[in-house]
């Protein structure tokens, strides 16, 4: 296996009575790039710390770079010798150094300047974190975790408190960086956008279980669990009860695609047709928002409610709240796993 | 489950006081009350006192605030029985208060001395008025921590009361648990209500020792002490553990009006006086103004210096000694402890925190028995015959705070950067230790100011022969007041002062460095 690959069988982690992490496989190619979404508490973090060596598994193996580097119960490789480097999510700078000095400690040694210069810091040598914006703590953050030229970077919530200007900047940067160095990327995130942004391949963890992975394209195309779809924003998860020849909603008489026996399925925003509240299932409006500021042509975001289910959809135009409209769903629904 | 232990464990220890106090004698009985007298007073007058003054420093803005803030440190490093030794000067029957006012009564002891200076509520008010920093510094620091936010959302939720409502949230734990932590402390102190004439349970433990060498008897009268302190710091540890309120940027001070702020620093002025009043009397007073008449100035001032030097100097030179190898050696075993604990949670930590805390709960002249017992040995003679015998004492009643400190300042430092420092493959501690050095250099002058102030153990652990200034001072207290005891006061504060040159410069070195 060559460099900057990860590999981990069966991990399983427990940090108090639960497990934080269940049986995780994950694989990823040298200078792949991964994203791990999943909600708040759904072991994300554990999966970096553990990776780096941070974390002692009760169960479950990890290589990097070839390099069998934890076993159950077991550190074999210590931190400092995996060539990992961690972003976290906290940031967790050194409060009494300055830029220079940091990236020095780090590990840049007498390219410290230069990275510094790298990540836009080259101004601000001098000064201590607490001195520096949230944009250029980051930065910082981002080059301490590259100064050693880890073969594998993680990152925590990397832009977790940046604005989407910011973020979409730095993203950019980092890119290019991991282009140039070959590293891998680990990043864990619960903002599709950043998942979008920086990763190609997809790992979907709830309450420490991987419940989807593949590339990033295909999950989007084709999600296989319900959580996918949340944590990327692709639609609505609408159970119901099977009916030949679908699923039977609160919306109607769902066609469905996909393997399975799955009482849930995905319907997509741009599967839902407004129509008269007399043609199709009537449903009230819950909210509504300007969606799509980018298009030429404005798109409203509707959320509507029918015996208690709700169900997101697109229009032209402003609905109000309260406003009774008719509600149909066209195309096949993409069955999903209900976790 | 942990309050039912924490109810069992109370249960206990309140059958142990019980216990005791039935196998005590009356007279034994009647002095923890008064014990108990002492220690509810000086805890009541710390709290007052210091709730007042964290207000007035940490939430409010006017010239010489700073200077306020610092001076609190003086009544701290000043120890209780140097101001009781004020106390009686100033308040006494030959005090020069009541001459100056023309109330001493030449016949007899002066109106103030029979109903007010030799009493339980002298007693406890002296010891609160000397340890009620521990409660405005632990309330200040608490307010400094209260966010920004969280005091403009009580605002526009609540008005200015929500806002005070918060404050008072923030600062009642802290303040609660250092009350405690005095209550503790004034209970087990017996060197002031000596000097005081107020006979407390503690002093009967140390003539059990010292002048009628039984120390089961001893052992029996700290019972009682011992399950109230402790107690009472199960309390203090309760309160010490409610969670802060959430970092953020700290709310800005308020700016005081001319009025507001005069009466601000006059009331903070005078919760220092009685802390302050040695300092103050020893080196303006009886040091400078010969009463006799005699001349008077630098000269005389130069003249009781050089006596009390002669007189005390080697005294001060061991108690300097002992002071400096306690506080190193409990500040790296404070490391070296605090470093692997750091990690831990829950009653472990809880379990911890309380070993440190214990000390406080042993009254002294045990530590110095035990310190005794266990180097009583052939094999140990050098240290019991030198000065090992009370660094050990010592270190036995205050390394534990050393740990406390350590682990405290380690505490506030995230995991993370270590691990961070782990992952650019650097040792933790080169990360880690530069941010707590501060921490651990205020632990270091705290444990030595203790160190060297300490009376109750060292009075039994000080080789014949080798005393140290703190029994030298006390036992000459009891010779009455004068010049020369001013004298030896002025020696002590020199004593306790010593280390902060050296400290000052350091952290200008420091300074220096890191601009550099």
């Amino acid at each position: 296996m060559s460099a900057g690959a990860v590999s981990i069988a069966n991990l399983t982690v427990k940090l108090g009575p639960l497990p934080a992490l269940l049986d995780v496989h994950l694989e990823v190619p040298p200078g792949g790039r991964l994203a791990v979404v999943g909600p708040s508490g759904a072991g994300k973090t554990t999966l970096l710390r553990a990776i780096a060596g941070l974390v002692v598994p009760r169960a479950g193996s990890i290589r990097i770079s070839g390099r069998e580097a934890t076993r159950a119960r077991e550190v074999l490789l210590p931190p400092e010798h995996r060539r990992v480097g961690l972003v976290f999510q906290s940031l967790a700078l050194w409060p009494h150094m300055t830029v220079e000095r940091t990236l020095a400690f780090a590990g840049a040694g007498d390219g410290a300047r230069e990275l510094a210069a790298r990540v836009g810091l080259d101004k601000r040598l001098r000064s201590t974190p607490d001195q520096l914006s949230g944009g250029e703590q980051q930065r910082l953050a981002l080059a301490r975790a590259l100064a050693p030229d880890p073969e594998v970077l993680l990152l925590d919530e990397p832009f977790a408190h940046l604005d989407a200007p910011l973020r979409a900047e730095l993203a950019e940067w980092l890119l290019e960086l991991l282009a140039e160095r070959g590293t891998t990327l680990l990043v864990a995130t619960h903002q599709r956008e950043v998942a979008f942004a920086l990763a190609r391949d997809l790992v979907v963890l709830d309450h420490g279980a991987v419940r989807d992975a593949g590339p990033l394209d295909a999950l989007t195309l084709a999600p296989r669990s319900a959580t996918t779809v949340r944590q990327l924003g692709l639609g609505t998860v609408l159970e119901g009860r099977f009916e030949d020849p679908g699923l039977r909603t609160p919306f109607g008489l769902l066609s469905l695609e996909g393997e399975g026996k799955a009482r849930c399925a995905v319907v997509r925003p741009e599967q839902v047709r407004l129509v008269a509240p007399d043609e199709g299932a009537s449903a009230r409006v819950l909210a509504c928002e300007l969606a799509r500021p980018d298009a030429r042509e404005a798109r409203f975001a509707l959320v509507v409610e029918r015996e208690g289910t709700r169900l997101r959809a697109l229009s032209t135009q402003p609905r109000e709240r309260g406003e009774l409209l008719g509600v149909q769903i066209v195309g096949p629904c993409r069955r999903v796993s209900p976790s | 489950m942990k309050r039912a232990l924490a109810g069992a464990a109370a249960a206990a220890l309140l059958c142990a006081a019980g216990g005791g106090l039935w196998a005590l004698e009356a007279e034994d009985r009647a002095a923890f009350a008064r014990s108990l007298g002492v220690g509810a007073l000086a805890a009541l007058c710390a709290l007052a006192l210091g709730l007042g003054y964290a207000f007035v420093v940490a939430r409010h803005r006017f010239l010489g605030r700073g200077l306020l803030a610092a001076l609190a440190v003086g009544p701290l490093a000043t120890p209780p029985y140097v101001a009781a030794i004020a106390w009686v000067d100033a308040l006494g029957p030959a005090g020069w208060l009541p001459r100056l006012c023309g109330l001493s009564d030449p016949r007899g002891p002066s109106l103030l001395a029979g109903g007010l200076v030799y009493s339980v509520p002298s007693c406890g008010l002296l010891l609160g008025c000397c340890l009620f920093p521990l409660v405005g510094l632990a309330a200040a620091a608490a307010l400094l921590r209260v966010p920004r936010g969280a005091l403009e959302a009580a605002r526009l939720a609540r008005g200015p009361l929500g806002e005070h409502a918060v404050l008072w949230a923030a600062a009642a734990p802290a303040a609660g648990a250092a009350a405690l932590v005095v209550f503790s402390l004034a209970l087990v102190e017996f060197a002031v209500p000596q000097l005081l004439r107020v006979g407390v349970l503690a002093e009967s433990v140390y003539l059990a020792l010292a002048a009628d060498d039984r120390p089961g008897l001893a052992l029996l009268r700290s019972l009682p002490l011992l399950s109230a302190t402790t107690l009472a710091l199960g309390g203090a540890l309760l309160c010490w553990r409610r969670p802060p309120l959430n970092a953020g940027e700290p709310a800005p001070r308020r700016p005081l009006g001319r009025r507001h702020a005069a009466a601000a620093a006059l009331g903070c002025l005078l919760a220092l006086a009685p802390g302050l009043l040695n300092p103050a009397t020893s080196l303006g007073l009886r040091l400078w103004i010969d009463p006799a008449g005699g001349a008077g100035g630098p000269a005389r001032a130069a003249h009781v210096l050089a006596s009390a030097w002669e007189a005390g100097s080697a005294d001060a030179a061991r108690s300097v000694t002992a002071g400096a190898l306690t506080a190193s050696c409990g500040l790296l075993l404070g490391v070296a402890v605090a470093w692997p604990l750091r990690r831990l949670r829950g009653p472990q930590r809880l379990l911890l925190a309380a070993a440190s805390l214990l000390p406080f709960a042993l009254p002294a002249p045990l530590a110095g028995l035990s310190t005794l017992a266990l180097l009583n040995h052939e094999w140990t003679a050098p240290l019991y015959d030198g000065l090992g015998a009370l660094v050990f004492a010592l270190g036995l009643r205050f390394a534990p705070l050393a740990v406390l400190a350590a682990w405290l300042a380690l505490h506030r430092v995230p995991l993370e950067q270590e691990e961070a420092a782990r992952l650019c493959g650097r040792h933790p501690a080169r990360a880690i230790l530069p941010q707590i050095a501060p921490a651990l250099l205020a632990a270091w002058l705290g444990v030595y100011l203790l160190a060297v102030t300490e009376y109750g153990a060292s009075a039994l652990a000080a080789p014949p022969g080798q005393s140290v200034l703190s029994v030298f001072l006390v036992n000459e207290a009891h010779y009455g007041q004068g010049a020369e005891l001013s004298g030896l006061c002025a020696l002590l504060l020199g004593v306790v002062l010593l280390p902060l040159p050296a400290v000052g410069a350091g952290v200008a070195w420091l300074r220096w460095r890191r601009r550099a």
